[in-house]
């Protein structure tokens, strides 16, 4: 039903949209960091969310809060935190929760981080479960490194993330391959534990690498962020999700003919060209034979 | 040599044919297998979704009780006791337990639930070249149209497309393919004059599946017999055929119609949207090919290559359409479920329109060059298939995820391992006290709604009062009651009686009578309510979910009764009983017993009530000792025809629908089993079955005069009867959409919401009058008050609503008391409404309305 705001409902809306903001504006104040997460849903299977699922951080000390603002629950919510030799540590929540409801933060543990380079973009990844039991997993940084002046060549290609070195070896050092481990749908074939699995973040050193790439970060083929190490800083490239990208191959669940409307089309065309042709062929051919008998 | 080469030839022009036509099944379903998902089909993950998630705990009962030798099952699991499959279809759940023995329940059940839907566009094409000699062209593109109306996302409850059978309506779709097949083998049957026994025995496995397709396949044979070319020979074998196919669905359905007067109708219509709700997306290049073709059929050419019989087929499939569609129109006037028929108009159309398609398309040989023309149809018949299924391809959208939702099940919803964490709290036995449950539409993320009603499975058998089949479950009025006092948000399915609202201590008493002592609360407000009542103990939690246990629960399995009885008339029981139940005055006053003789009303209630001892607890048996002779015992197990008083005594129902006992003899015994009727059904089902196989084993030479010759000429040929048929058919559709009381109910709310209250008046008074189940008509008579209310004619208002609170016990009588009171300051005392204020009080405390009273001033 379309909704339809009169004059006098007006003033309710912005009372309410000032509420939003006096909720949102201590997150922004005093805290360390902030950043909204929120994760697109064209990015995850469609059957696999039953909503949006979006995330509020604040950074507090040694206290990291989570706030879920999206339209649905998220389920065995965990946090994760970038440590120096690429492993993803998990934090220590002070209040787990089987289900978060929208509106419900989660707070945990943030201990005093160590001193490796990597260290200092304060990576977090949050994984969590959808209604139907498919694991996720979304990264940002609370001192995001700028977007990468140059690039390396990095897309899904038969569902393993390809990386070509760089061009300039010199300038693109090494690279982090940081992103969620996905399985997609695959396990929820099968009973589930609702344990968290991330392995890693890689680090790709330029200077021992010079053949392209392949990592794999399971069938749901997450978006990545490579952070690469240049002679000024970290700089980050962003790369699609594989299941989206032009020519990606969708949904999961979606089977392989359903996505295959254009070549059947293009196959039906042909055929009623082809089709047409010979019996206009054999019409004619056959008007001149009973002429000429 | 030349002679085994010979052999060869002739084994291979017999099995190519067949191994084509297999493949194309085996085509066909694989589409469908793959848009549901093959790993997800496998898994043993049990499946949830829609109704499927109540389902399966019959499915997975039905596996034992099937091999022990019981069709028809008694569950106390559920509704204090419920006949599976008196009322409904056992077919797909046999196909379905006899599957489990091989791959387990759960992808028993996935496949078993599917089976029908992945068949039925190769069992069209079989069917077709087999049955009606069409060419290629015509049998793929009419199983192509059955492809497009399985696939087709219209809708998911009106039944047959995957969405349906995702929703749990596979029983439905078991009947369509039985349908589809049963229709063409009568064509055949009438037309050929063989094949009769197979329409038989298809028409048997369509009602064995479901009764809407039985109803369209046996009444639109009347109009295959005005277009049969022998009508009297064709008489002979319609009677000949549906005979049979009644004596072999006798076992179960010749009990089910004695006793379809205890179910309960829920006749809810459903109003449409647009005109696009009845036809569908990706049907429509579908219909248009077909209509096409139609015109195509008017060239000579086109004309010339359709056999009578096919012809014949065409007609009867438009015929069984239009039948059906009369069928939709009529539905809620005749008490039967419109929706139910229209899937049958889409799918006999749409192969129809396909088959003329490819009729069409065939002719084309026929023009010259056979040769290159062959090659031209086929590459057409090609093109036509690829754009069919691409469009198909662009519009299926839902099925897949719904798919995947349903079929990786319980096990993978993290919500439902949350609520996994209660059943230790809950776990029990078949006879342990029942479990109730809140409805909240928030469980959706535990499957479905309706999961909770599949808790026997994970409880050890403990019974919930909720379950599936609430039309077979005598109590279900009661549950559905219970069930709303103590939900926030209640379901209220059952459109002849409409449950209330949230009443936590009226909730008490009654679970204590319906034998429940525990409750599965999810949502705050009824958490809240319960645990402020005082009345109820907390024993288990895993937030959202909440486990209450009441806390003065003192009821018995059996018992002698001590509340004063009143004798109450057999006729109108159920609401009745419903409005005893319901309301709180006679609730506390008395215990009715209907159809009893008055003397048992002077039985012997008061003083001290004897304990009864349990001896037997077995599922199709009771018993029980007593010492109160001659006194009625309640035994808190649901009435039914089937349960039979083995030792000296009588039996009645009572209340909601138990069994009241009065023993003659210490030992109360009661056995479930057949009635009369049904051991005379399982009579003629076992002749008719051995009469078959005998004429299976005879080479059909006992029936052959009945199937000799070979093609009929139309004698007369004359197509005015069928045409009469078609007329008479259309007038009565005309006539059953016009006078709709649901139309007429609409058109009043449209008058209503533009203020135009006279008008909604004449609609609704109008409804009123039409509309048949009381709670409806309640519901029209209470919207007539408040438009002549909101008109300004209050003292016709007043007298409405006055009409309303003395014949009615609904959900409209707290509200209608409510504006009375209002009224009667309005009137200035002209309606003297102290006694609706007081009735409102005492029967009501807790409804809003009651509590609204207050501010009355």
């Amino acid at each position: 039903m379309k909704s339809q705001m009169t004059k006098a409902e007006l003033p309710t809306l912005q009372m309410r949209v000032g509420r939003f903001r006096s909720r949102i504006k201590p997150l922004f104040r005093g805290a360390a960091a902030i950043l909204l997460l929120v994760l697109m849903p064209g990015l995850l299977p469609r059957a696999a969310l039953a909503g949006n699922i979006a995330y509020a951080f604040s950074l507090t000390g040694n206290e990291l809060t989570m706030t879920l603002q999206g339209d649905t629950s998220a389920y065995y919510p965990a946090a994760f935190r970038l440590a120096g030799d690429g492993a993803w540590e998990i934090l220590d929540s002070l209040g787990p929760l089987a289900e978060q409801t929208k509106g419900v933060a989660i707070r945990f543990r943030w201990p005093d981080q160590g001193t490796a380079p990597i260290e200092s973009v304060k990576g977090l990844m949050v994984r969590f479960f959808d209604q139907s039991g498919v694991e996720f997993g979304q990264v940002s940084f609370f001192a995001s490194p700028p977007a990468a002046a140059r690039t390396i060549k990095a897309a899904y290609v038969d569902g393993q993330l390809r990386l070509s070195p760089p061009d300039d070896p010199n300038w693109i050092r090494a690279t982090w391959v940081i992103s969620p481990f996905e399985e997609g749908i695959a396990p929820i074939a099968e009973p589930l534990s609702f344990v968290h699995r991330q392995p890693p973040a890689k680090r790709i050193d330029w200077g021992r690498v010079i053949t392209p790439m392949a990592i794999d970060n399971g069938a749901g083929q997450p978006s990545a962020i490579l952070l690469h190490e240049t002679p000024t800083g970290f700089e980050s490239q962003t790369v699609q999700g594989g299941r989206y990208q032009p020519g990606g191959p969708g949904a999961e669940q979606r089977t392989l003919w359903l996505n295959s409307a254009a070549r059947f089309r293009e196959a039906g065309l042909v055929s009623l060209i082809a089709g047409l042709t010979l019996a206009v062929f054999a019409l004619v051919k056959g008007r001149l034979r009973s002429k000429a008998s | 040599m030349s002679r085994g080469l010979h052999w060869v030839a002739s084994i291979a022009r017999g099995v190519l044919p067949f191994l084509a036509e297999l493949l194309i099944v085996f085509g066909f379903a694989a589409l469908i297998v793959s848009v549901l998902g093959l790993r997800f089909l496998n898994s043993s993950n049990w499946p949830t979704g829609g109704d499927a998630a109540s389902h399966l705990l019959y499915a997975w009962l039905y596996g034992d009780e099937l091999f022990s030798g019981r069709i028809i099952p008694w569950v106390p699991e559920v509704f204090a006791g419920m006949p599976f499959l008196s009322y409904y279809f056992p077919l797909p759940f046999i196909v379905i337990s006899t599957l489990s023995k091989v791959i387990g329940v759960a992808p028993a059940f996935k496949w078993g639930s599917f089976l029908a839907a992945m068949l039925l566009p190769g069992a069209v094409f079989v069917a077709g070249r087999r049955w009606l000699a069409l060419p290629w062209p015509a049998a793929i593109l009419g199983a192509l149209g059955a492809l497009a109306f399985v696939l087709h996302e219209q809708n998911s409850i009106w039944g047959g497309n995957l969405l349906s059978t995702l929703a749990g309506e596979f029983a439905y779709s078991y009947s369509l393919i039985f349908a589809a097949l049963a229709t063409i083998a009568w064509v055949r049957a009438l037309h050929v004059g063989r094949g009769w026994v197979v329409a038989a025995i298809l028409e048997a496995a369509c009602g064995f599946s479901h009764g809407f397709p039985l109803l369209v396949v046996v009444f639109s044979t009347a109009m295959l017999w005005l277009d049969a070319p022998d009508r009297r020979q064709a008489i002979r074998v319609l009677i000949a055929g549906h005979l049979l196919a009644f004596c072999l669905l006798a076992g179960w359905l010749w009990p089910m119609l004695e006793m379809h007067g205890i179910t309960i109708p829920n006749d809810a219509s459903f109003p449409l949207s647009s005109w696009q709700d009845l036809l569908p997306v990706t049907l429509r290049p579908v219909f248009a090919a077909g209509l096409v073709a139609l015109v195509l059929c008017d060239v000579p050419l086109v004309r010339s290559t359709i056999s009578t019989l096919q012809a014949g087929a065409l007609r009867h499939f438009f015929s069984s359409a239009g039948l059906a569609a009369l069928g939709f129109l009529a539905g809620d006037q005749l008490g039967l479920a419109d929706i139910r028929f229209f899937p049958l108009v889409w799918l006999f159309t749409a192969i129809a329109s396909g088959w003329m398609a490819g009729l069409a398309l065939s002719a084309l040989s026929s023009v010259a060059f056979p040769r290159v023309m062959g090659w031209a149809r086929a590459l057409l018949c090609a093109a036509a298939a690829l754009g069919l299924l691409s469009w198909i391809a662009t519009h299926v959208s839902a099925a897949p995820d719904w798919a995947l939702w349903n079929h990786a099940g319980l096990d993978s919803k993290p919500q439902w391992r949350n609520l996994t964490r209660t059943f230790p709290a809950m776990s029990g036995t078949l006879w342990s006290p029942r479990l109730v449950f809140e409805h909240d539409p928030a469980n959706n993320d535990i499957g479905s709604t309706r999961t909770l009603e599949a808790l026997p499975m994970f409880l050890g058998h403990r019974p919930v009062l909720e379950g599936l089949y609430m039309e077979s479950a005598l109590i279900s009025p009661a549950v559905y009651q219970l069930q709303s006092e103590l939900s926030a948000r209640p379901s209220s399915p059952l459109v002849r009686f409409p449950s209330g609202s949230l009443d936590v201590a009226f909730a008490a008493q009654h679970m204590n009578f319906l034998h429940a002592d525990t409750v599965l609360l999810r949502s705050a407000v009824a958490r809240q309510a319960v645990e402020s009542s005082g009345l109820f103990e907390k024993t288990a939690e895993s937030l959202p979910f909440a486990v209450y246990r009441l806390r003065h629960f003192d009821s018995q399995l059996a018992s002698v009764v001590s509340q004063p009885i009143r004798i109450r008339p057999e006729h109108d029981w159920m609401n009745d009983a419903f409005a005893w139940f319901r309301t709180r005055s006679r609730f506390s006053a008395y215990l009715p017993v209907y159809g009893a003789p008055e003397s048992l009303a002077n039985a012997q209630t008061a003083g001290a009530t004897p304990k009864v001892t349990v001896r037997v607890l077995d599922r199709y048996a009771l018993e029980f000792e007593t010492t109160a002779l001659g006194r009625p015992h309640l035994i808190k197990m649901a009435w039914h025809p089937r349960w039979h008083l083995r030792s000296r005594g009588e039996l009645f129902k009572a209340g909601p629908g138990f069994m009241l006992v009065v023993p003659e003899e210490p030992t109360i015994r009661l056995e479930y089993g057949h009635t009369a009727v049904g051991m005379l059904g399982i009579l003629a089902s076992g002749t008719a079955a051995l009469g078959l196989l005998v004429y299976i084993l005879l080479g059909r030479r006992l029936l052959a005069p009945l199937a000799a010759g070979p093609s009929l000429a139309r004698q007369g040929g004359s197509y005015l009867p069928l045409l009469a048929a078609w007329l008479v058919m259309v007038a009565a559709g005309l006539w059953y959409a016009t006078g709709a009381p649901e139309r007429v109910y609409s058109r009043a709310w449209e008058s209503m919401r533009a203020n135009r209250y006279a008008e909604a008046a004449a609609d609704f008074l109008l409804a009123y009058e039409r509309r048949r189940p009381q709670a409806k008509k309640e519901e029209a008579l209470f919207w007539l008050a408040k438009s002549s209310e909101l008109a300004g004619r209050f003292d016709e208002a007043a007298a409405r609503y006055r009409e309303l609170v003395e014949n009615y016990h609904g959900y409209w009588v707290p509200e209608s008391l409510y504006t009375l009171v209002v009224l009667d300051k309005v009137t200035a005392g002209k309606i003297r409404a102290e006694a609706y204020a007081v009735r409102l009080r005492e029967e009501y405390p807790n409804n809003q309305w009651a509590q609204k009273l207050d501010n009355v001033k």
